[in-house]
This record gives C-alpha cells, structure tokens and sequence, in this order.
C-alpha cells in the first residue's frame, strides 16, 4: 500500500530521529590553523615564512649543494679544459670558437677562457647553463611548489592574496599562474585559462610574460649576482603592480569574481610529489636544452660572421643613451629571444671581463627579464591568445620595456648610481 | 663553501660604498679632462669594489679621519703609488704605535719613492702639502735609494727623478718623531709584474724606444691591476715582514657535538611520533 | 588538556614569545649594520643581507604569535597560534640546518668534504631560530593533547 504525503514525512522523521544525532561542529586544530592562514593579520606573516622557506630551499639545493658545489668544479676544472685540450681547431678556429671557447681579448691578445660562463661554446655553455645551473634551480623549484601544493598551502595563498590582486583587475588565482610561472613561464601561460574573461586572460599572459623571470632564469641569476636578489625581484614586483594597474584601466573588459575551491590541509603524499616533479622536470629539459644549444650555435655564429658588431653599433647608442647599458648587452639581448637564462649567463660572462659598472648588470639583468619573453613562451602565447590580443600583449610589451627601462635608468641617475 | 657566502655577504654590504666610489670616478672623469693629465692614467678601468680602513690622526686635539678617497680627491685620482704610499703609511703607524692615534707633528715619512702620487698622499698625510688646512704638520722627505735627496718636490722635478725607478723604489720608513722608532715598510717581489717598470720607461720617458700601441695597453692594464691590488690586497701580500694571518682551525668538536645532538634529538622525535600514532 | 597544563603553557609560551620577540628585535637592529656574531649566537645574515631582515620579521611574528596565544590558551583557535609561531621556527631553523647540511657535503679542493671539513661545518656559531627550535617542540605535547580531545 502506498504511503501518503504526510505518512511519509512521518516514517522520515522516524528514521532520523534514531540514525542521525545533531550537535553544533566544533572547529578541530587543522580547522583554527587554516583559518590563520587565510587571515591578514596572521596569514601574511606566515607566507613571509613560507616564502622565506622556500628561497632558502631553493639557494641552497640549487646553489649551494650542486651548482656550486660539485658543477661549478665539474664544468670549469674538467670538462671545459678536457674539451680545450682535445677539440681540434684551438683558439681562433671557427669550428672550435663556435663549438668550444670563443676565446675574448685581453690587451689585444686572444685569451682562453676560464669558466664555462665565458667560453660560450655549444658543447660548454651550451651544456653547462641547462645541467650545470638551470637543472637542480628548476627541480629545486618544482619539489617545493609540488609540496605547497600537495599541502594545500597554495590555495590559501591566492585568498591572502586577493585584495591586492583585485587592484590589478586580477583576482587571488592569479597567484598560481604567477608561481607556476617563477618554475617556466610557458606552463605559467597554460594555467591563465581558468581565467574567465578574455580581458584577465590578457592581463595576466602580459604581466607573466614581461615581469615573471623563470627559475631557470633565478638560478642563473643567483648565481652570479647573490646581491641584488632582492633589488631584482622588488624592480619587478613594482613593475608587475605598477603596469598591472595600468592595464587594467586602459584594457576594456571585465574581471568577474570566481569561487575557488579550499581544501583542508593535509600530509603530502610523496608518490605525488616525485611524479609531478618528474613530468615538470623532463617537460622543462625538453624544452630548454634545443633552445640553449641553438640560442650558443645563433649568437656565436653572428659573432664569427660580426653580425653582432653591427647589431652593437646599430643599437648601441640607443643601449647606453635610453637604458644605460653599455653595447655589448646586445649579444644577451639577443639570446634571449630564445632562452633568458642564456642570456643571463651571458651578462656573467661580461662581468668577468669587468666591462660593466655593477648598476649595469643590474639594469641588463632587469632588461633582460622584460623585454621578451622566451621563444617557448612566445609560441605559447600565440597558441593561447587570438591574434589582436597577441598584437596586443606585444603592444604593451614594447611600451613597458622602454617606459620601466627608462624609469630604471633615470632613478639609477638621480642617485648617482647610473 | 661559508667563507664564499660571507664574502659575498660583504660584498654587498660594500654597495653603497660602490656607488659612493662609481660617482667620485665620474667627478674624477670629468675633472681629470679639464686638468692636466700627465701623471694620470687616462681611461683606466674603474676602482674594484674596495674597502679600506681610514688613517686616523690627531691635528693638534682634532682626531681627524683620512681616507684613501680623501687622497684621490686631492691628487686628482687614486693611482698605483698613491694607493701603494696610503698602504705603507697605514702599515708603518700600526707597527710602531699598534692601535694607538699618532698625533700629525710626531709622524715623519722618508720615502724612497720619486712621484707626484706618493709626495700627494704623504704630503696629504703630514699636512705639508699646499692647500691642506692643518693647525700641525709632521716631516716628510724624499731620498732616493742611492741617498741622494730630492729637494724639489714639483711635478717635473719628480717626474724626471723617477725615470729609473724600480721595486728598489718602493721603500718607505715611517717614523714615530718623539721615540725615534722606526718602521721601514718594503714592498714585496711580485706585486709590480717582472717587466714593468721597463714598459713604464718605454711608454712614459720613451726610454730606450717609444711604446707601441700593444705595449702601452699592456702597460695600462698591468697598471690597473697593480693598483687593485694596493685596493684589495692584505698587508701580507704587499710587504714584507707581514706575517700571513693563521687559518682558523675548524671547529671539529663543536660541530660534531651539534651533529649527534642533531642527529639524536630526530630519532627521538621520529621514535615519539611513531609512538603516538600507535597509542592512538 | 586539564588546569595544570594549560597554566604551564600559558607561562611557557608567553616566556618563549618574550624571547624570540627579544631576538627578533636583535636581528632587526643587527641587519641595519650587517649583522653581529656574539659567542655561538650568530645573527650575520646567510647568503644575503636581505636575509637577515626577512629573518628578523619573521622572528617578530613568532614572537606575537606566542604572546597572543596566551590568553584563553586550551581554545584551539588560540592554541593553534602558537602551533602556526612553532611551525614558522620549524621552517627557519629546518632550512639553517639544511643551509649546513648542503655546504658540508662538497669539499673546498675536492669533490667531497674530509670528515673533519664534513663536521666542522656543523660547528657554532648558530642563528636564534636554532636556539628556539628544541624549546618549541614542546607544543608537540599540546598537539597531541588536543588531537585526544578531539578524538
């Protein structure tokens, strides 16, 4: 016989009432703990922990342990005297300058190079910058972003940051692609397309792409210039709010809001963790090592047919008059269309030559991180973005490098530093 | 590998100083063309991140501060003898009066050194000089190796002594006046490189030929270099009788308690939480 | 957890809050002139000067953490204060000693470090973070205590 209504909700209230007890949820320690990390006031102290944690981390695996300590000797006191020895050619051969060591003038005399940084050979630099450096700073990387991640910590992150997120027309998921991007900007670029409005899209692929150096860039960095880290990283933080700004006022379009999902904290299962750093890692050589062995084999033979002599005096004037660098920043400038920790390594190069005024390596280091992105970054913003908007982002990009790198330029003057 | 970091770490502490220093070159730059540059090296490369200690000395009951920027300044640049005579002043004062302030009247400086770089630092040092506002002065003369005594101290007169100039040259004896204890600072073989002072005959006096165009950059740089290294170097690799500074011996115990402490304290933790879990 | 323990972590924490404010306080003044080493207590700032008030920041925050948990410290929002001050030592200190566990492993002319290099590089002089590290494991017992509870 079938049950009425209201026999129903009888026979419901039964059940219930002896299955289901009520009772108000009290929050557990993981609960309080999530909550203080989401708050202002507590939750910025600790990301300025974890942020410090993870810095740490990253100098000390990349740096310390490896580049440093076991590369560096790899690299410089074996393999680059093992190849000048035994690579047919010698100092002032096409083959063996493009190959091994371009050798550099030293009071008119051409002079070997000591360190991988210099030589810029394909099979020296060309190897040393993607295994010697650019390998343990991106696994460095990864191993800690899979971490906070797998924690749960990200997500909280992209809450703390959302007020200051919004003033840029972006929202606090933003974060992610911004973090992504410190490891590879072109997974970076990847990861804006939850963005929901082609507008965001555009900001965020922009500011990645101008203001975000990559790890493999950091590592190149850190290594070279330890000291001004910090001044590097606050000129582009500035930058990428500052220009953030400014886009999203000019930019028409709109920047909804969007519900994220907060999972609790939890233990990070470590299978995860080495499979995601695994995928990343061997995604990121993939990637890295044709463009750097290709980025060697383009500059070195522009300097053999002095191509780049030209390109220097062509463009030096406006180097040395706009940005303050001196001419040869056009050989890093160059190779960083394809790869920026190339580039990088190059300026290292330049400074142990003692051609430039530590400002300047300061300025070129910047330069070098705004002015383009990498070629993979490249291609992955044409892929992601229709063909005004990539116009656009190109647009933009001129301008802010020219508008930043003058600004640099300028406040380098007015204290004295320039 | 922590040595690196603390240098690094000085470096960068150095920064301001650097910046301090890029802009004193640059006034330097553009005043050294409009004075004359006879004893200067033109287009040199710019000082290396240095950090140096002042000379501190009392001018009657003034304790005042010199620094080597103060001796660029007032010769026009810091150069390879200005740099080398701030060393050997500095070094002299601290073996004959350890940390003590020497006051300007007590300090006598003989110098072997024929040149218009170490007579403006010394000459700096003592308040001798022209245009230095000194209420004292101390006493400094130039003799030459072979004793005779240079009593002309102009730019020419200095310049034509020092055309035969050698490591021999690079003697300076610091005196304390009121004790007659004396220091004689010598440089070391091997802080000038072995030709030269050869190549300074050919590219400044044109003795015996005039300098080719390779000869004088390789000049130009073996100048720069000896100046850095006035700059950077310690007292023990510039002088003689300097006794390089023992290694510290590391701290094998200390650090091999803090290991096992280490080490013991995460097998406890491990060993409680383990625990913990099993009880609940 | 019962009167007794509450009254003791109360006091507890509000000592070790005192202190890493103190010492948080010292690295603050001591990274405006490049730090200071004092006996084996060594705030000179590691790789970089920026380090040392990144450090010293942190340390503040621990400091306030701990001091506000105190009030009312058997509430799990207020207990979970100084759980989150203990975890920010964890991570400084952690990284301290992985900072020595990483120089220690590769030698100055060699590949790898002699013992004696290996050991040494273990040796004081230590940063406070290192110092506070075994005093905040105490909170273990109060997480314990509280996951009881909960249970």
């Amino acid at each position: 016989m079938p049950l009425s209504v209201d026999e129903r909700w009888d026979l419901i209230d039964k059940i219930s009432k002896q299955t289901v007890t009520f009772g108000a949820y009290k929050h557990t320690l993981k609960d309080a703990i999530a909550e203080l990390t989401v708050k202002p006031l507590t939750g910025i102290p600790v990301a300025i922990a974890v942020i410090y944690g993870f810095w740490s981390f990253f100098c000390d695996f990349a740096g310390t342990l490896f580049t440093d300590g076991f590369m560096v000797r790899l690299f410089d006191e074996h393999w680059l005297p093992w190849l000048q020895s035994v690579f047919p050619g010698g100092l002032g051969n096409p083959l063996y300058a493009l190959m091994v060591d371009a050798g550099h003038i030293e009071n008119g005399v051409l002079v070997a190079s000591d360190t991988c940084f210099e030589s810029f050979g394909v099979l020296t630099s060309g190897l040393f910058v993607p295994f010697g450096v650019v390998l343990w700073a991106v696994v460095a990387f990864y191993l800690m972003f899979a971490i906070l991640e797998d924690v749960g910590y990200l997500p909280r992150l992209a809450v703390l940051v959302d007020t200051v997120l919004h003033k840029i027309g972006l929202h606090g998921y933003a974060i992610v692609p911004t973090f992504l991007s410190l490891g590879c900007n072109v997974p970076g670029v990847t990861a804006v397309r939850p963005l929901e409005t082609r507008k965001q899209r555009f900001l965020m692929i922009t500011l990645l792409a101008v203001f975000i150096p990559c790890g493999a860039q950091i590592g190149i960095m850190q290594d070279l210039v330890p000291e001004l880290m910090g001044w590097i990283f606050l000129t582009l933080a500035i930058g990428y709010l500052g220009f953030g700004f400014i886009l999203n006022k000019i930019v028409p379009g709109k920047s909804p809001e969007i519900i994220m999902d907060v999972p609790p904290y939890q233990m990070p299962m470590w299978r995860n963790i080495a499979s995601k750093l695994w995928i990343r890692t061997s995604r990121f050589l993939l990637v890295a090592v044709p463009f750097v062995l290709l980025g060697c084999l383009i500059v070195g033979l522009m300097y053999l047919t002095g191509a780049m002599d030209w390109l220097a005096a062509v463009f030096g004037p406006l180097l040395m008059g706009w940005f303050g660098v001196p001419e040869e920043t056009v050989a890093p400038l160059i190779a960083g269309f394809l790869r920026k920790d190339l580039a990088v390594g190059m300026i290292g190069g330049l400074m142990e030559q003692g051609i430039m005024t530590t400002f300047q390596v300061f300025t070129s280091v910047v330069l070098l991180c705004i002015y383009f992105p990498c070629l993979a970054t490249f291609v992955m913003m044409l892929k992601e973005e229709n063909w005004k908007e990539f116009l656009g982002s190109i647009a933009s990009l001129v301008a802010m490098v020219f508008v930043y790198g003058g600004l640099i330029h300028l406040v380098g003057i007015m204290l004295g530093v320039a | 590998m922590r040595n690196e970091k603390r240098k690094v770490q000085m470096q960068s502490a150095k920064l301001p100083l650097k910046a301090v220093a890029i802009v004193a070159l640059v006034l330097l730059a553009v005043s050294s063309a409009v004075i004359s540059v006879d004893a200067h090296m033109p287009g040199a490369k710019p000082l290396p991140e240095f950090e140096l200690e002042p000379i501190s000395i009392y001018d009657g009951d003034t304790l005042i501060d010199i620094s080597l920027d103060d001796i660029g300044d007032y010769h026009g640049e810091i150069c390879v003898c200005g740099g080398c005579a701030f060393r050997a002043t500095q070094l002299g004062i601290s073996k004959i009066l350890g940390d003590e302030i020497p006051a300007r009247d007590d300090i006598k400086i003989v110098s072997r050194l024929p040149t218009p770089g170490s007579r403006d630092c010394f000459q700096y040092i003592t308040g001798t000089g022209p245009g230095i506002e000194t209420k004292t002065k101390g006493e400094y003369k130039v003799i030459l190796p072979d004793g005779t005594a240079v009593v002309n101290l102009s730019n020419k007169d200095l310049k034509k002594a020092s055309k035969d100039n050698t490591l021999d040259n690079f003697r300076f004896e610091v005196c304390r006046k009121s004790t007659g204890e004396c220091f004689e600072v010598v440089l070391k073989l091997g802080v000038f490189s072995e030709d030269y002072f050869e190549l300074r005959k050919k590219v400044k006096f044109g003795i015996p030929e005039n300098a080719t165009s390779e000869e004088k950059a390789l000049f130009k740089s073996e100048w720069e270099d000896t100046r850095d290294k006035f700059l950077t170097s310690p007292d023990w690799e510039l002088f003689e009788d300097v006794e390089e500074p023992e290694e510290e011996e590391p701290d094998v115990v200390g650090g091999a308690t803090f290991l096992s402490i280490l080490v013991i304290g995460l097998i406890l933790l491990v060993a409680l939480v383990h625990s913990r879990k099993k009880a609940s | 957890m019962n009167e007794g323990e509450e009254k003791f972590g109360q006091i507890y924490f509000a000592v070790l809050g005192a202190v890493a404010l103190a010492f948080g306080a010292a690295e603050l003044i001591a990274s405006a002139g490049g730090g200071f080493t004092w006996g084996i207590l060594d705030s000179s700032g590691a790789a970089n000067p920026l380090f040392l008030s990144w450090r010293a920041i942190i340390l503040l925050s621990v400091g306030f953490f701990y001091l506000s948990s105190v009030k009312d410290f058997a509430e799990v929002h207020q207990l979970a204060k100084s759980v989150m001050a203990s975890i920010m030592i964890w991570i400084v200190a952690g990284m301290a000693i992985w900072s020595r566990i990483a120089g220690s492993i590769p030698g100055e002319e060699t590949w790898f470090n002699s013992l004696d290099g290996f050991l040494a590089s273990y040796a004081p002089p230590y940063c406070p973070e290192m110092f506070l590290l075994p005093f905040s494991l105490v909170i273990m017992y109060y997480i314990f205590k509280e996951g009881e509870t909960e249970k």
